[in-house]
């Protein structure tokens, strides 16, 4: 009697360690093409809580699903759109999971026109041509098809050499287009005897456009006091201005990288 | 009747009573005191970052957030994962000192026991009152805040009663009891837990051996007895087996991954000097720390302690074992711990571990001895030598001066501050949780044991860590730096490890610095970090940029078996203990089962009486007259050296009001004048980012009251070391001596008010507000740059990379160069400019850079040099307007007059100008980084000397390489070579400014 209570036990511990594996439901309204929106999707799937899941190319949705005699109805999302192409509705219970390919679309989609610039920043020094793409995107980022089945147009466009932001819709569509290299370096001076120092001034700095070179940009000047002497300033609005103290009298110049001015003489 | 109830009141149980008193003094004194000591220790904040570790990922022993990550298994977890239990509900801090009481418990209760092995249980209960004033102990809490020590032994105390009867009467229970006990040990400490084995288990079983005999066989000599000894060994043999093999199932199964770990993945670190370590003789303020602190008490009493552990033949292990720990605890003061440990293990091991364990050994003698003083054979003595009253005095001066050694070793961390002042860490953790910081790793300077304390809140992650024994990096591993964040108290070595890490943050990831000391300053700046924002807790934060955000780094595997063995059973074995425990109380516990085997009163001998009642006296009398003595009555100015020692120690600690009185007192010079003298006259490298290395005074003459001494100051800075020379003029009026203060030469600028124009720009950044990373359309471009040259030289063995760069953009950038070199075997290696390049440029500005490469015997390849670009707002103004002229000296060597003008409307707080050796086609054969050591003030001038060796004539330019170029990761031309006029009139010299302005409005 102990021997048999013990094959009992044994054996019951092995059942209840078994997995009963799960049949195949069977779509019973089966269609290869969804609209996000579809109709209840009915599935023979006997008594048992089946999880569904709609998986785009993106994420995976959680569907809500009833049971009435057996049949298994699977609800639509309640609201919004989706990534359009192939997906899967997945019944999952337990560790089974069964895998039902279909072609999404949207119901409704609203396109819009957006221009992609390459690149967003162009310089006068290399080229001003910029690349443009152009193509239509709905708000779940599909992307819209032209006449021809073409995703996108393509196109070139030599820009303005005039520097500044140029201004669209979308301030993260912008585009620049930077003041290029200094190609004169007119400079000047004034003893200021009040303060007693000479006051150089570089500038106006413009490139060969005609724009004011950047602000910022580090223009040095070359001097030979007893020992020769650089100091360094930097443009605003296309002046750089340096205060050197007048204890004697100097010759000096200014430098923009390899461009140098004419020299000067400073005198009290 | 009611005289008896009274005494008896007092009398039963007295040593139970005693041991309840010490309990409640556990939780009076260190309970209170242990949360304020706690942030001031050597490892608490390590420990308490484990057991964040496990608190966050119990069965997850990869832990990433130090040294690019390394396994926990590498520490035997039992005190982290109590206190991450524990942590569940109180706060990390507070769970740590909850547990840390809990187990100060523990090892009173522990020390109340094995004293019972020994005495009587007033003794025992002597013995723990004063393990709860024990100065070792007391140290390794609230300075060390060693738990896991004290976890250990707390367990291993407890254990070796268990272990004494078990061998004594052979019952089971008794096995199972020490083992339960020495598996917690295990479990907490594995050093205890070894060399608890030969200081502490093989004495126990020594004496078990030795009370099991007859009388008769006590009596015998010595040789007769150690034979009777090995044959009751011999008898005993299947005890002792089944104990032996037990215990070492349970050392290597309860921590089988930690062995695991350290033969699969063995310590590589080189050895880490330690105080512990030094020549107490030589090196006195280590053996304070280490040596005399810790074992007061021990030396006081050790006339009595000798004569009582060396009395009788049952304590002859103990002995053995007390004074080779008392050896062993002495460090390199004689070679015998090195010749005994073997050199290995004398320079990984902590010595001071020893001179505890010998503190431990010698309680239930010191309390035996304070037992006899207090109400026993000694206190008769000294009363009917002396009177009542003289020992009442006596005791009375050795207790209350041993208190207040006490109470200073309870503050010792604040006295001697072995930590930077507490930071507060919640703007760190904001910064660190915005703007997606996180995804770079970060790095703490000056932050001491409390970077463990903002990694174990963070998530973010830290090249740095605080656990030797765990790191693999091999900047860490080849050099004995203790950690990166203390890089300056490391010498050269620390400070070559953090340059590199500085250097090649890219390979670390590695973005940001916080930085709670300015010693830092000058590396982090020539190394090309910027500085961002100051915090609300005044610690500045440097950044970095091109650094990509932390690749996924694979952890290491370890099968899941041994992450769950790790995970259960350490903290299993200390349920199982307490469990056991209560079992055995209720069922198993003889009471008074010790009685038959204790000793007597000991008869100590007049000399140990004379000396062990007066040492402790005079000891701790004596220790704390000296700590008053140097607070206040030290004379400082005796003579003239003293004078000009002290002079500069408080300099070095930026003591100026102290220093200031040691010039003669004038009523012309005061404090005001002083300080202001220094605020226009000082400021630089030495003055403000250095600290005193070596310190050489000499005295030139000594006439009457008057003195002249030449002053030699190294000085340590973040950039290497300085040296100056000094000539100071003393005067002795009455007993001090003064020093004359310095001729100051006013330097004034002419104009009243000075203006400087700048450009400020703005980076808008994402603008997007969105979590998520930045979108296509957000991103800023990569800037325009350009190589203007670059040459590869040979200069004798070395080779190295010179070139110009320009920003051809119109912003501000930051730039990140380096060179990949390609040797004939086929290895690579990557070099960095380090110091000599500027790392912000503003448009249209140009840096000189050299590429220095490490002596390969191999010959090289290819060298591909690659140059990325951000756009960045800061750190484009490098200041001054550098005029020089040159000398040429022969010889290729040439004299370089440098005058830098400060044309700024701030200091230059370090002058520096990086100088290119050009030859008459433009090309730089050399770059080099000249820095001066004293500040520029706004409007002034300041000349500097000094030499320049030029290398053309012996030099060589290798021109049949091929270098190639990369720009923002394009394969890019250099522009073509341009002669320099200007450098060919000055011997081949051009120079550029490169200083380092410390106010943050010119954003560097």
């Amino acid at each position: 009697m102990k021997r048999i209570r013990t094959y009992i036990i044994v054996i019951t511990i092995f059942l209840s360690a078994c997995k009963e594996k799960h049949e195949r439901p069977v779509w019973l309204n089966p269609s290869p093409s969804l609209s996000f929106h579809f109709q209840e999707l009915k599935f023979s799937a006997g008594k048992k809580k089946w999880k569904a899941l709609l998986i785009n190319s993106l994420q995976p949705i959680e569907l809500k699903s009833s049971y009435e005699d057996g049949i298994l109805s699977v609800k639509p999302p309640l609201k919004g759109g989706t990534i359009e192409g192939s997906a899967e509705i997945c019944l999952s219970l337990d560790d089974d999971n069964f895998f039902y390919p279909v072609r999404l679309q949207n119901d409704t989609a609203s396109f819009k026109p957006i221009i992609f610039r390459s690149p967003k920043t162009v310089n006068p020094d290399s080229s001003l041509n910029q690349q443009l793409i152009l193509y239509k995107i709905d708000e779940f980022r599909n992307i819209a098809t032209g006449k021809n089945n073409e995703l996108f147009i393509e196109d070139e466009v030599s820009l303005s050499p005039r520097a500044g932001t140029y201004n669209t819709a979308d301030p993260l569509k912008s585009y620049y287009v930077q003041p290029g290299s200094c190609v004169k370096i007119p400079v000047k001076s004034a003893f200021n005897s009040s303060e007693n120092v000479f006051q150089i001034t570089a500038g106006p700095l413009k490139d060969k456009n005609d724009n004011l070179i950047a602000d910022g940009t580090l223009v040095t000047f070359i001097y030979d006091a007893d020992k020769l002497s650089k100091m360094e300033t930097f443009t605003l609005k296309g002046f750089a201005t340096a205060k050197i103290p007048a204890v004697r009298n100097y010759q000096i110049y200014a430098q923009i990288d390899r461009l140098i001015s004419e020299k000067i003489i400073l005198k009290q | 009747m009611d005289n008896i109830n009274k005494a008896g009141l007092w009398n039963d149980y007295l040593g139970k009573k005693l041991l309840l008193v010490a309990l409640s003094l556990v939780l009076l004194t260190h309970g209170v005191i242990i949360y304020f000591t706690l942030p001031k220790t050597y490892d608490a904040y390590v420990h308490m970052f484990f057991a964040d570790h496990y608190n966050r990922f119990w069965f997850e022993p990869w832990e990433y957030r130090w040294y690019t990550g390394f396994l926990t298994i590498s520490y035997p977890p039992l005190v982290h994962q109590m206190v991450a239990l524990i942590a569940k509900i109180f706060p990390l801090k507070v769970a740590f000192c909850i547990y840390a009481i809990f187990i100060y418990e523990i090892l009173v209760i522990g020390i109340y026991r094995f004293t019972k092995m020994f005495f009587d249980k007033n003794t025992a209960g002597i013995a723990a009152i004063l393990g709860v004033l024990l100065s070792s102990i007391v140290e390794t809490l609230h300075v060390y805040g060693q738990l896991p020590t004290l976890n250990g032994l707390a367990f291993l105390l407890n254990a070796l009663p268990f272990l004494y009867q078990y061998f004594l009467k052979g019952k089971g229970i008794h096995l199972v009891m020490a083992l339960v006990f020495l598996a917690v040990t295990v479990s907490s400490h594995h050093v205890t837990a070894i060399f608890g084995m030969v200081f502490f288990i093989a004495p126990t079983i020594f004496m078990a051996f030795v009370d099991g005999l007859p009388q008769d066989k006590k009596t015998v000599n010595f040789f007769k007895f150690l034979f009777t000894i090995v044959k009751v060994a011999f008898n005993k043999y299947k005890q002792i087996i089944l104990f032996v093999l037990l215990i070492v199932i349970l050392m290597v199964g309860l921590i089988f991954p930690y062995w695991y770990w350290s033969k699969t993945d063995p310590i590589t670190q080189v050895s880490i000097p330690h105080g512990s370590r030094d020549n107490f003789l030589k090196n006195f303020s280590s053996g304070l720390i280490f040596y005399i602190v810790p074992l007061t008490l021990i030396f006081a009493l050790l006339p009595a302690i000798c004569f009582g552990i060396t009395n009788k033949k049952r304590y002859m292990a103990w002995s053995i074992s007390f004074f080779l720990c008392l050896l062993l605890g002495s460090g390199g003061t004689t070679p015998l711990p090195k010749m005994i440990l073997g050199a290995n293990a004398f320079n990984i091991l902590t010595l001071d571990r020893f001179g505890f364990w010998a503190s431990i050994i010698a309680i239930p003698f010191m309390a035996r001895f304070i037992h006899s003083f207090i109400a026993g054979d000694i206190k008769q003595f000294w009363i009917r030598k002396f009177s009542t009253s003289f020992h009442f005095i006596l005791s009375a001066i050795s207790g209350f001066s041993y208190l207040l050694f006490i109470v200073f070793i309870f503050h010792l961390a604040s006295f001697r501050p072995l930590q930077p002042k507490e930071i507060e860490i919640e703007p760190m953790l904001n910064f660190l949780n915005r703007d997606s910081h996180m995804r770079w790793r970060y790095l703490t300077l000056g932050f001491g044991d409390q970077m463990a304390w903002l990694s174990a809140n963070s998530l973010a992650a830290t090249v740095d860590g605080n656990y030797h024994s765990a790191r693999r990096l091999p900047e860490l591993t080849t050099r004995p730096v203790e950690r990166l964040e203390n890089a300056k108290f490391s010498g050269t070595a620390g400070l070559a490890s953090l340059n590199d890490f500085l250097t090649d943050a890219e390979k670390y990831n590695l973005k940001y610095v916080f930085s709670n000391d300015r010693y830092y300053d000058p590396l982090l700046y020539y190394s090309g970090w910027s500085r961002t924002i100051r915090l609300e807790n005044g610690i500045m934060v440097w950044e970095k940029g091109n650094i990509s955000t932390i690749k996924p780094i694979s952890a290491r595997a370890i099968s899941p078996l041994l992450t769950r063995m790790w995970g259960i059973l350490p903290v299993g074995s200390f349920c199982i203990a307490i469990l056991l425990t209560l079992i055995y109380l209720s069922r198993y516990k003889e009471p008074d089962f010790f009685e038959a085997y204790r000793d007597a009163e000991i008869n100590y001998p007049k000399f140990a009486i004379y000396t062990s009642s007066f040492l402790p006296v005079i000891f701790f009398s004596l220790f704390i007259s000296f700590q008053i003595y140097e607070l206040l009555l030290v004379k400082q100015q005796s003579n003239p050296k003293d004078t000009v020692l002290n002079f500069y120690n408080n300099l070095d600690f930026q003591r100026f009001e102290k220093a200031y009185r040691f010039y003669k007192p004038d009523p012309t010079y005061t404090l005001d004048q002083y300080l202001l003298e220094k605020s226009v006259n000082d400021g630089g490298l030495l003055p403000s980012y250095a600290k005193l290395d070596s310190i050489e005074v000499k005295q030139i003459s000594l006439k009457g009251d008057s003195a002249r001494l030449a002053v030699y100051t190294r000085w340590k800075t973040s950039l290497g070391y300085r040296e100056k020379n000094e000539l100071l003029d003393l005067v002795k009026t009455g007993k001090t001596w003064y020093i004359f203060p310095p001729e100051f030469t006013p330097e004034i600028p002419e104009e009243q008010m000075r203006s400087y124009t700048y450009t400020l720009f703005k980076k808008a950044g994402k603008r997007v507000i969105s979590s998520f990373p930045t979108v296509k359309d957000d991103k800023v471009k990569k800037p325009f740059a350009a190589f203007k040259q670059v040459n590869l030289v040979n200069n004798g063995k070395i080779n190295f990379i010179t070139g110009e760069v320009l920003n051809a953009d119109d912003v501000p950038i930051n730039l990140a160069m380096k060179a990949v070199v390609i040797y004939t075997d086929k290895s690579k290696k990557e070099f960095y400019p380090k110091t000599v390049f500027q790392y912000n440029l503003s448009p249209k500005a140009s840096t000189y850079f050299q590429i220095d490469m490490d002596g390969n015997k191999q010959k090289i390849v290819s060298v591909a040099l690659f140059l990325e670009t951000d756009v960045s707002e800061r750190g484009y103004i490098h200041g001054g307007t550098p005029g020089f002229n040159t000398e040429n000296l022969g010889g290729g060597n040439l004299m370089l007059k440098t005058k830098i003008y400060d044309e700024l409307t701030t200091d230059l707080n370090i002058p520096g100008v990086l100088i290119a050796e050009k030859d008459k086609f433009g090309r730089i054969w050399q770059t080099r980084l000249e820095l001066f050591t004293t500040a520029i003030r706004s409007g002034l001038n300041r000349e500097f000397t000094h030499p320049f060796k030029t290398i053309q004539h012996r030099a060589k330019m290798i021109s049949n390489l091929d270098i190639s170029t990369y720009i923002n990761g394009t394969r890019r031309k250099i522009m073509p070579l341009a002669k320099d006029d200007l450098a060919n009139q000055n011997h081949g010299i051009s120079m550029i400014p490169h200083c380092f302005l410390s106010q943050e409005i010119y954003l560097q």
